[in-house]
């Protein structure tokens, strides 16, 4: 069963009195452990689709399935639901809870769960902090955090609930290419090592370059979907 | 839990405009609790004068003296039994038979107009308990003496042992003088009582030829909460003296019926001075909410429902409430507490009718419940007044917000 599952999907906004067709047609689906990319210039579609496969909007028409369930009928709170239990986030400009530090930020979305205790919450944001190499700073808030080690606590936020998908958009815009680099770096190598599927939307040739699957919008359509080996970190 | 936590945090991000909140929200309270122990003070003394001096809880009269009291006629007189059969009414706790007559006191070639109240003081006593205010003592049954207000004693020169002589007009027309010694002297800070003249109610009765007769009967009851029983079981405790009317205290005077109505107004003024110091919480909250619209759509992003987004932002309310109207509170209740002590002097009083009861100097008056009870509202409105901006965090379209649009 693929983790995600776009048929028809079409997406119309109003911006006044125009109606803006942001997407049509799509139909795609993802399976478990990719790590894909949708790429395409700004207005082709990207944001939107993310949108709707992040459960944050929903199709005009189509359907998406997520891990079989169907999200394009889901109430408002099905649709928080969903996103609580089986997406992580990560966005450009980290949205990380300033007045949290790394360590409670990253717990949050565990908290949000409810059924974990608090030494089950500890022990696994511990884990993944270690994982992201950031457990000497996990005490710290966000201020006190590079761009760099910021991006690191939203990934391993979006991790540490073991989400059926992360939704990355444009992670790496805000970073300078060696922090870029890390970061995807990071995320590669938890994609490999945690069979966690990652979604990209992003214009950075280095994001594009570690895909192993890279679909391509234009003007609300899919005109490429290339599957690629993808970048293995240290191979290039 | 994590959302409280998150909601204290938050006020700390930006200090001076969450002092500014909790001062003007503390402001509120404390001026609503300063306001209302004031008002409160004022009907206190209203009612107590009132009640104590005019009219008891109830008052039994003839009706036709009703209509025409501000002549103080003698010609629509009670039988003074009616005292004595109604305090054999149940619930009655005192009743007592007064004639109320108008007089001048006449000195060398001066004579000067004088309300003069005839009384037993041993019936009287229980309710009005002027023996309070009185220096010297009050007049025998039946002597020619009286018990002086220190406002007209000083007005005629007079002292308590001076004489002084009545002109008055009998119940037939016919004018009297009687010469009456100053046996006592009524200091209260009430104009009506300090400016009276008291006399015996066998003297009152034999000067005015009104044997056994009364112009009113105060009754007095265990509670002025019990009122309307209380005239229910006077009504039907006497019912064979013809026609009596049975004033309750509320219906005393204009003033005792403004009053009334003007506790509603004030509750209304209590709610809006609150409103105007939780206006300063709004502007906080709306600016705080278009300042977060990201972090809103990121929260929502991981998965918060609007329900929860509601919430946060009435936590922040809620802690900027409860913590003002503590601070409004403690303020509030310490200064009230002092001012019922020294009370409150306050100039112009005195021009005030003496039939109101009013002394110059008001003691506030200091209550657990009125505080908590300011301190409740405080946190209520203020809880109020974050509602909408919360309820429109919680409303955004998480892109919209994501976006930052607000």
């Amino acid at each position: 069963m693929p983790v995600l599952e776009l048929k028809d999907v079409a997406k119309e906004y109003r911006q006044g009195r125009v109606r803006v067709q942001a997407l049509r047609g799509i139909n795609f689906r993802v399976d478990q452990g990719e790590f894909l990319s949708i790429a395409g210039p700004s207005g082709s579609g990207k944001t939107t689709l993310l949108n709707l496969v992040g459960c944050l909007d929903v199709p005009t028409e189509g359907s998406i399935r997520l891990e079989g369930r169907e999200l394009s009928q889901q109430t408002k709170t099905q649709l928080a639901e969903t996103r609580r239990e089986k997406l992580g986030f990560i966005f450009q400009s980290y949205n990380l809870i300033p007045v949290l530090t790394a360590f409670e930020n990253v717990a949050f979305p565990l908290e949000l769960m409810r059924h974990l205790s608090r030494r089950e919450i500890r022990e696994r944001v511990e884990q993944i902090m270690e994982e992201v190499d950031l457990v000497e700073h996990m005490h710290r808030r966000p201020s006190e955090l590079s761009g760099g080690q910021q991006q690191r606590t939203a990934i391993a936020r979006a991790l540490v609930k073991e989400p059926a998908m992360v939704l990355a958009d444009e992670p790496t815009a805000n970073l300078d290419s060696d922090n870029g680099g890390a970061i995807l770096s990071l995320m590669w190598q938890l994609n490999q090592e945690k069979g966690t599927t990652f979604l990209f939307s992003t214009h950075d040739p280095m994001v594009m370059e570690y895909a192993c699957r890279l679909v391509t919008l234009r003007d609300g359509q899919i005109t490429e979907d290339e599957r690629r080996n993808g970048h293995v970190p240290g191979s290039a | 839990m994590n959302l409280v936590r998150i909601a204290l945090r938050n006020l700390g991000r930006t200090k001076s405009r969450t002092a500014l909140s909790l001062v003007s929200i503390a402001v509120g309270v404390m001026v609503v609790i300063l306001f209302k122990g004031v008002i409160d003070g004022v009907w206190d003394q209203l009612v107590t004068g009132t009640i104590r001096f005019s009219s008891g809880h109830v008052r039994i009269v003839d009706p036709e003296y009703l209509l025409k009291e501000q002549l103080m006629s003698l010609y629509y007189p009670v039988d003074a039994d009616v005292a004595n059969q109604a305090a054999s009414v149940s619930g009655v706790v005192a009743a007592s038979p007064r004639i109320r007559f108008s007089g001048l006191i006449s000195r060398e070639n001066q004579a000067d107009g004088v309300m003069v109240t005839g009384f037993d003081p041993r019936r009287e006593e229980p309710v009005s308990q002027m023996s309070r205010y009185l220096t010297g003592r009050y007049m025998e049954r039946g002597a020619r003496e009286a018990v002086v207000g220190g406002s007209l004693l000083r007005k005629q020169g007079l002292t308590v042992g001076d004489r002084f002589t009545l002109v008055f007009n009998t119940a037939f027309g016919s004018m009297r003088g009687y010469t009456l010694e100053i046996v006592g002297r009524v200091d209260s800070g009430y104009a009506w009582l300090d400016e009276q003249l008291f006399v015996d109610l066998g003297l009152a009765q034999a000067m005015l030829e009104m044997p056994g007769e009364a112009t009113e009967v105060l009754v007095m009851g265990s509670s002025q909460r019990e009122t309307k029983a209380l005239v229910s079981a006077l009504q039907a405790g006497i019912s064979d003296r013809g026609e009596l009317s049975f004033v309750p205290w509320h219906s005393a005077s204009e003033m005792m019926e403004l009053m009334s109505l003007a506790q509603v107004i004030y509750f209304v003024i209590y709610l809006v001075v609150l409103a105007l110091a939780a206006f300063v919480v709004v502007n906080t909250m709306v600016m705080i909410v278009a300042e977060r619209i990201r972090e809103i759509g990121m929260l929502a992003a991981l998965g918060l429902s609007g329900g929860q987004i509601l919430r946060l932002f009435l936590y922040e309310g809620t802690v900027l409430g409860v913590l003002g109207s503590l601070v409004g509170g403690l303020l509030g209740g310490v200064l009230l507490r002092v001012l019922s002590t020294t009370g409150i002097t306050m100039d112009g009083m005195d021009t005030i009718d003496p039939q109101y009861f009013i002394t110059p100097t008001i003691y506030p008056v200091f209550s657990w419940t009125l505080l908590l009870l300011m301190m409740g509202a405080g946190v209520v409105v203020t809880m109020a007044a974050v509602w909408l901006p919360a309820r429109r965090a919680a409303r955004l379209e998480p892109t919209q917000a994501l976006r930052g649009e607000v």
